[in-house]
């Protein structure tokens, strides 16, 4: 199988997600990644979301591998830096983020704005704005949402890399404190529940960060657990990558790829490449800014992860 | 000059009560153009500041 097709289309995205970003380090808002906000105007704030950017340029530029002109390129980590720091600018004094209004103190924008950010930090080995990945690390800690699994999945992660950048065991007490929660909502199909329900797209984003989670600690519970989740998806996924959507609680369209690849899963991501190579199911492209962003970053990761597939050196 | 909370209340505010007229939507919409686009420094265009490949070497 041709495996390349993750990584064309990232580089296809990436002047676009480029293009979402304030560059100009004269800015006040350099460093900001919601253009709706900073060259628009149309917005009161800055979606925390739009952050997770920064992680994708941090990919780009740690890892040689065939057409990445990005790679090593000092402008590209000024913006991946940048990203962070206006990441930092935008915390709430509680250590929250908003999504969508001020003051939301937001789970969502909170659990994967911060897992991208240390991932990001953790990839490039900077410490910039480390004050402000503990404070949202406590509001984390104290905070749940027990009704969306994917998001406790991405709290979860945050929590693991805020250990891994601070060794402060609060974190890592913090973490398994998130991953008991998280195991305890899987049902006994296997599925983790999505507002009362299954939904394929989000619960192929559980599985990505839950594999991201088990590759950093080699844990069996959750190996057995995201096994589970992966059986329980895996025959519900068309030949050409496609499923189903109408009945699923959210009516996602998209699958995350990266957490099948992780757990060697490589039948689904045959399926997925049969769609991508017909241009017949969603990718990045099809889809609106913000929900590029992290489909094209698990795409990268995707690439990344197969070996001696790819050209990755 | 950013969008802020106080003033998009007070732009909505604005819209949905006076900005019906059409004389103050218009007059909206000149304070606007002026305030924004030809009253600044930096040119601006909303299809603009895109990413060039040649801003990699900057």
């Amino acid at each position: 199988m041709n495996y390349n097709i993750y990584k064309e289309i990232v580089l296809f995205q990436t002047p676009r997600i480029l293009g979402l970003g304030d560059r100009n380090e004269s800015s006040k808002t350099f460093g900001c990644f919601d253009r709706y906000y900073w060259h628009y105007k149309l917005l009161d704030i800055s979606n925390a979301r739009f952050q997770e950017s920064s992680f994708l340029l941090a990919l780009l530029y740690c890892n040689n591998f065939d057409s990445n002109i990005f790679y090593k390129n000092q402008s590209l980590f000024k913006w991946a830096e940048g990203g962070i720091k206006y990441w930092a600018e935008i915390q709430r004094k509680n250590g929250s983020f908003d999504e969508v209004y001020p003051f939301e103190n937001s789970f969502v924008a909170t659990a994967f704005s911060t897992c991208a950010i240390t991932e990001s930090m953790l990839a490039m080995n900077t410490e910039c704005c480390l004050e402000n990945v503990v404070k949202a690390g406590k509001w984390l800690s104290r905070n749940d949402n027990f009704i969306v699994a994917n998001q406790m999945a991405g709290a979860l992660l945050a929590l693991y890399n805020i250990f891994l950048l601070t060794e402060d065991e609060r974190f890592l007490m913090a973490a398994n404190d998130k991953l008991k929660n998280l195991l305890a909502l899987q049902t006994i199909e296997g599925f983790f529940p999505e507002y009362g329900g299954y939904d394929i797209g989000y619960l192929s984003i559980t599985i990505s960060y839950m594999a991201a989670y088990y590759k950093k600690t080699q844990k069996q519970n959750i190996y057995d657990s995201i096994i589970r989740a992966i059986d329980f998806i895996e025959g519900k996924i068309q030949d050409d990558g496609s499923h189903d959507y109408t009945q699923t609680s959210r009516g996602t369209q998209y699958l995350y790829p990266y957490g099948f690849t992780v757990m060697n899963r490589i039948n689904v991501l045959e399926k997925q490449l049969n769609g991508l190579e017909k241009n017949s199911i969603i990718n990045p492209s099809w889809m609106d800014d913000r929900f590029c962003i992290p489909l094209t970053i698990d795409y990268l990761q995707t690439y990344l992860e197969i070996p001696n597939e790819n050209d990755n050196t | 000059m950013k969008m802020t909370t106080p003033r998009l209340i007070m732009l909505r505010l604005y819209n949905i009560t006076l900005g019906r007229i059409n004389v103050f939507a218009i007059i909206l919409k000149k304070i606007l153009i002026h305030v924004l686009i030809v009253g600044k420094k930096e040119k601006y265009v909303a299809s603009s500041k895109f990413f060039d490949f040649t801003d990699l070497d900057s």
